[in-house]
């Protein structure tokens, strides 16, 4: 009985092994590892995707600092959908895509400003594609972020996607994961942020940098904010983790606090008929630089002043973002419309389509509660 | 039911929650398209409710009649027939899902018909090693399990993001009362309870109880963490709870995913194994001349053959994962069935009366 189950088991195994036809694809050397995808769309409606690879048959290269970089490739298709203009590539290379390894989506402005539509389905559809991969804006063409070259190699989406995910230390950034955009794109308002991208020369060399937060409204790209805004907007959005914030003290001085903790509740009620929104910041900071000397000895005086003033200017600088963001933009990107829709249902049901000018004209209540954690290595007169 | 094999009634209820665990974990975000987000928080309500009234007359059946073996009692082969087909059916649901979950997510580019094939043979061994062996098989995987769910959920606490919630009720409570139906349609194993209880010893209410409210526990904890975390992408996903899982990461490891599909393939071995074992058990007992074993070689070849047509288009699994059948036949198998022996007993029994 057993001999029989035995042989029984070796023929199923021997039948389905021998007629697998995929072995060929899934050797590593048979693959072309993507990095970074960017997809740009031309007049004629076609789409230019620009594939940036590792090469595994070639060795490290050796940059000018002396780190091993993987070497990278880069190909440029055009085709009438991303699927079948990305698979064209084994056309040229000889090589079966393997999207698992991507690092980075990147939109052209064409797409961004008219056609998100067309090009969110595959994805969200392809499984290779992970729910966490950041996904950026170009402010031209994503083809230029990905083959933007410093001297004679390539920026890595290795290393934009590191910039990107900074944005847990660094709130100068808005990072955007796939499934956050999803999640704002299927939501009412189709409102959402993600980071911009733009390629920089200085003395030949190439480097991609974060300029800001492309702000979207109904899905399409209406403006961005500059790095410093983007704090705030991070703020409004409960996204702050831990960050840099410096401020004017009305003694001409400058401050620098690390915010070491942040949490942002957001609440809403109803006043007159009139949406009020209640965003109170509690915000955990060190003190990390005060210009204008080391000799100064601080007092709790002066601990309860810069508290008062690091308040005052936050608040005013997420009052000013708010108003930007809602008023200029006519965007919902940081989600306080979605309190309307979870504690209003009706109210919003009755309002659905006019919810833009409704979040322009409600009122915003900003309250921050700073609490100086440390003031760093220098010394307190205990008096 | 043959009353040889018996384990206890943590033993039971621990391998009844591992199998619904999988019905959980498997959860196909097509089902529920007309509810909103938040719904499926408030639903577990209306589930435990009727998984209280389905168990209902087996209850008193229980009460009336001082046992639970629902097929002595019944004694029609008809019936016996009845939950083989309702156990193949589940079968090969299960199979069918994980070689869904397998042929999109794990090895989308590869032909799993081998791993298809391997796991019935591995769960008709299951079946074949008994359900005492079932029952231990299914308390060590609960120790591996729910820590690895706990786990998985714990790193997400960090992503959850409260406005991500939608109102209760947005689109009125029918379309969640009709989700609580699809819910209880899926679970097999109220079944599974009117068969086995005569292989099950100790306290079998405070187990059932148990069982109900921690797989309930288990549901709302894992639609409030997609709802919470992933918002409308949820509802993009066609194995929403396993990309939940891929969002998940703890320091340097950021695939725990990979723990999901474990959990996933434990779970399916054995869910998959208990249906087996109680299909040859059944059909045993009406043909007391053939072996166990024959029973189960018999329903694994049938279950390869009927797993693999299924396997090779997407919409015959569509045809076959119907909800509202599932409804039917569950609803059927564990509430018809038993309120129809209730009411027979009774009226037999108050006859015997009249006539003395």
């Amino acid at each position: 009985m057993r001999k029989s189950i035995l042989i029984f088991l070796v023929i199923i195994v021997a039948i389905f092994t021998f007629n697998e036809k995929e072995i060929y694809k899934k050797d590593i050397r048979n693959r072309l590892v993507i990095q970074g995808i960017g997809i740009d769309i031309e007049k004629d409606n076609s789409y230019t995707v620009t594939l940036q690879t590792i090469d595994t048959n070639a060795q490290s290269a050796t940059s000018e600092d002396g780190a091993s970089q993987p070497p990278i490739k880069t190909y440029k298709m055009t085709g009438d959908t991303i699927y079948t203009t990305i698979k064209s590539v084994t056309e040229i290379e000889g090589k079966v895509p393997l999207y698992s390894q991507n690092r980075i989506i990147v939109l052209g402005k064409s797409i961004t400003e008219e056609k998100m539509d067309d090009v969110i389905d595959f994805f969200v559809r392809d499984v290779e594609n992970s729910a966490s991969i950041y996904i950026a804006a170009a402010k031209d063409r994503a083809s230029d972020i990905l083959e933007a070259k410093n001297g004679e190699e390539y920026v890595s989406a290795r290393s934009i996607e590191i910039g990107i995910g900074a944005n847990e230390y660094d709130a100068r950034i808005f990072g955007t994961e796939l499934y956050e955009l999803i999640n704002r794109y299927n939501s009412g308002s189709k409102d959402f942020a993600m980071p911009l991208l733009d390629v920089t020369e200085k003395d030949g060399k190439q480097s991609v940098e974060i300029i800001g937060t492309a702000i979207f409204n109904n899905t399409r790209y209406r403006e961005y904010m500059s790095k410093d805004e983007t704090v705030y907007l991070n703020f409004l959005s409960d996204k702050v983790y831990n960050t840099a914030i410096s401020l004017d003290r009305d003694n001409g001085e400058k401050l620098s606090l690390n915010v070491v903790d942040s949490k942002t509740y957001r609440t809403l009620k109803f006043e007159n008929g009139k949406p009020t929104f209640k965003i109170k910041v509690k915000i955990s900071a060190d003190i990390a630089e005060i210009s204008g000397g080391v000799s100064k000895k601080m007092t709790k005086q002066d601990i309860e002043t810069i508290k008062t003033s690091a308040e005052q200017y936050i608040e005013k600088a997420i009052t000013q973002t708010r108003k930007r963001l809602y008023e200029e933009y006519e965007s919902d990107a940081c989600g306080l419309g979605r309190l309307l829709y979870i504690f209003k249902p009706s109210f919003y049901r009755k309002n659905e389509k006019n919810i833009d000018s409704i979040m322009q004209n409600s009122i915003f209540e900003v309250d921050v509660d700073l609490k100086i954690r440390r003031i760093g290595h220098e010394f307190i007169e205990m008096v | 039911m043959q009353t040889k094999e018996k384990i206890s009634a943590f033993q039971f209820f621990t391998m009844l929650f591992i199998s619904r665990a999988l019905t959980t974990v498997t959860y196909l975000s097509s089902y529920t398209k007309d509810v909103r987000l938040s719904d499926m928080l408030v639903q577990p309500i209306f589930r435990i409710t009727l998984g209280v009234v389905i168990m209902l007359p087996l209850y008193l059946i229980y009460k009336k009649h001082n046992t639970i073996d629902l097929l002595s009692l019944a004694n029609s082969k008809i019936i016996f027939f009845c939950y083989v087909f309702v156990f193949f059916y589940f079968t090969v649901i299960t199979i069918a899902r994980l070689d869904v979950f397998a042929g999109t997510v794990v090895f989308p580019e590869t032909d799993v018909n081998l791993l298809l094939v391997f796991a019935i043979l591995l769960c008709s061994y299951g079946a074949y090693l008994g359900f005492e062996a079932l029952g231990r098989s299914a308390v060590l995987s609960a120790v591996l399990v729910v820590p690895a769910l706990i786990f998985i959920m714990a790193t997400l606490v960090k992503k959850v993001d409260l406005l991500n919630l939608t109102p209760v009720f947005y689109n009125g409570v029918t379309p969640v009362i009709k989700t609580a139906f699809d819910s209880v349609g899926q679970t097999v194993e109220y079944a599974i309870i009117a068969i086995c209880l005569p292989k099950v010893s100790g306290n079998v209410k405070k187990g059932f109880f148990w069982w109900l409210s921690l797989q309930t526990l288990l549901m709302a904890t894992m639609f409030f963490f997609a709802t919470t975390v992933m918002g409308n992408f949820t509802g993009t996903q066609l194995f929403p709870f396993h990309t939940l899982a891929s969002l998940a990461e703890f320091a340097m490891f950021d695939r725990l995913d990979a723990i999901f599909t474990s959990v996933w393939i434990l779970c399916a071995f054995i869910k998959a194994g208990l249906l087996i074992y109680l299909q040859s058990d059944i059909l045993h007992r009406v043909f007391q001349k053939i072996q166990r074993k024959y029973f189960i070689l018999g329903i694994g070849a049938i279950t390869i053959i009927t797993n693999l047509l299924i396997a090779s288009e997407f919409k015959r699994f569509l045809f076959v994962d119907n909800s509202i059948f599932k409804i039917v036949i569950t609803g059927i198998t564990a509430f018809v069935i038993p309120l129809g022996i209730l009411i027979i007993k009774r009226k037999g029994r108050r006859e015997c009366e009249n006539q003395s």
